[in-house]
């Protein structure tokens, strides 16, 4: 399991190298073909003992963070958000900058220097700066170059019931989960996709569904969980320690009705801990995958995640093992069916 | 012909849930097209060969509708929009579920 690695490397949408290489590592000997395609994204084939079906997995390597957009003269770095963002929980986060990872901080006007309104107002991202520590525009320039990703700085921590608190677990928690079932053999054709660009608009899936032309794809993500004070139960989108979330319709999918009953009904019957999302918001690559070419028969399967596309996303280790052994489950028992499920 | 839109408008096709319309749709163009596939995603094609160009004429099936997302204590339905649906046009209309089951849209 590489929950902790994965969710401190740094992948921030399009410079998701550091966790291409990491994985690529990791599934060498457990994959017949590991490939990376003109994106970026990896594509690691496992041969099946008949070929009666092409499976695809699919989890995105990338997560939200920032750009570095100019300097100021005092040394400080303007930037830009690189995916949904909420800039209202950015003063005072820790970041690091760019390959070298140079730490940094997002500071923005100390409150007893504020006017009246500016108090009663939300600090807009045009007013942050990210402080490295340096005093010169030209000191800075020495160290980051206009374009560098920047990335939340948040060690994996474990605490609470079993609760895992990182940045990124959208989605390293899905990368983390078609690494455990690389490990398994299957009766049909594996293509696990660890895809780029997610959290910009579903890119690499699109290129890597094309490509890989399966027959049934699921999508293993982190998705939103709203448990918390202030929420009605209604508004539950799921809740944190009742297992994995399957999606029944989004702003991206419709994702296929029988394959999520088929889903739900195996997890239920090897008694796994699994949960509808109860709303419909948000979007994820099952979007892209479902609509690639003729269609595709398409699930998305998810950890839910407090907090998320934030530095302290909270998981519970429980959601993430019961996402992780229905996703082996499903893969164990399409391979002993004669109907695709 | 306005018996025939009142079948296609009275048969049941929420977004993604276009099974019903599609059986209807079937029943009336079965006996005059001999090539009808429904496709992964729920498409229904129906091909009628012909001579030179290719032509493809296409029409939406689904229809706008609300999904139900959370039952509480009392048994009452919380629901979301699939499509565009306005919330002062649904107040106080009566809807029908995928399987029969009626109710009315009320204010909470």
């Amino acid at each position: 399991m590489y929950l902790k690695e994965l969710t401190e490397l740094n992948g921030v949408s399009g410079n998701e190298d550091e966790v291409r290489e990491f994985i690529k590592e990791h599934i060498k000997g457990l994959a017949d073909e590991i490939k990376v395609d003109s994106m970026g994204n990896l594509l690691a084939f496992k041969k099946g003992k008949s070929k009666k079906l092409k499976v695809m997995l699919s989890a995105h390597m990338d997560e939200v963070g920032f750009m570095v957009t100019g300097f100021g003269d005092s040394g400080v770095i303007k930037f830009a958000t690189v995916g949904g963002i909420d800039e209202r929980i950015l003063p005072g986060k820790r970041v690091l900058v760019g390959e070298k990872k140079i730490p940094g901080v997002i500071g923005s006007k100390p409150i007893h220097m504020q006017e009246k309104d500016e108090r009663n107002a939300n600090v807009k991202l045009k007013k942050m700066y990210i402080d490295i520590g340096t005093d010169k525009k030209e000191e800075t320039e020495k160290l980051v170059s206009l374009g560098d990703y920047i990335a939340f700085h948040s060690p994996y921590t474990e605490f609470g019931d079993g609760l895992v608190k990182a940045k990124a677990l959208d989605d390293r928690v899905g990368c983390a989960i078609l690494m455990e079932a690389l490990k398994e053999r299957y009766e049909f054709d594996l293509y696990a996709c660890f895809t780029v660009q997610e959290e910009v608009g579903l890119r690499g899936s699109e290129v890597a569904a094309y490509t890989v032309n399966p027959d049934i794809a699921l999508v293993v993500e982190g998705t939103t969980c709203s448990d918390v004070p202030g929420v009605e139960k209604s508004e539950y989108s799921t809740v944190l320690g009742e297992g994995a979330a399957l999606t029944i319709m989004d702003r991206t999918s419709y994702p296929d009705k029988n394959f999520v009953n088929y889903i739900y009904e195996l997890a239920q019957r090897n008694k796994l801990p699994v949960q509808f999302k109860q709303t419909n918001t948000g979007g994820n690559d099952a979007g892209k995958i479902q609509m690639s070419r003729s269609g595709v028969v398409t699930a998305s399967i998810s950890v839910p995640c407090r907090y998320i596309h934030s530095p302290v996303s909270v998981m519970s280790k429980k959601d993430f093992n019961s996402c992780k052994d229905i996703v082996i489950a499903v893969l164990k028992d399409l391979g002993t069916r004669e109907e695709a499920y | 012909m306005f018996e025939l839109i009142k079948r296609l408008t009275q048969s049941f096709g929420v977004s993604g849930n276009e099974e019903e319309i599609r059986e209807t749709i079937i029943n009336e163009i079965k006996n005059d097209i001999q090539e009808i596939r429904v496709d992964t995603l729920g498409n229904l094609i129906a091909t009628k060969p012909g001579k030179g160009k290719k032509i493809m004429v296409a029409a939406h099936m689904d229809e706008i509708g609300v999904m139900a997302t959370y039952i509480d204590e009392k048994g009452f339905i919380r629901f979301s929009n699939i499509g565009g649906v306005s919330a002062f046009v649904s107040l106080g209309q009566k809807v029908k579920f995928k399987n029969g089951t009626v109710g009315a849209i009320l204010r909470g």
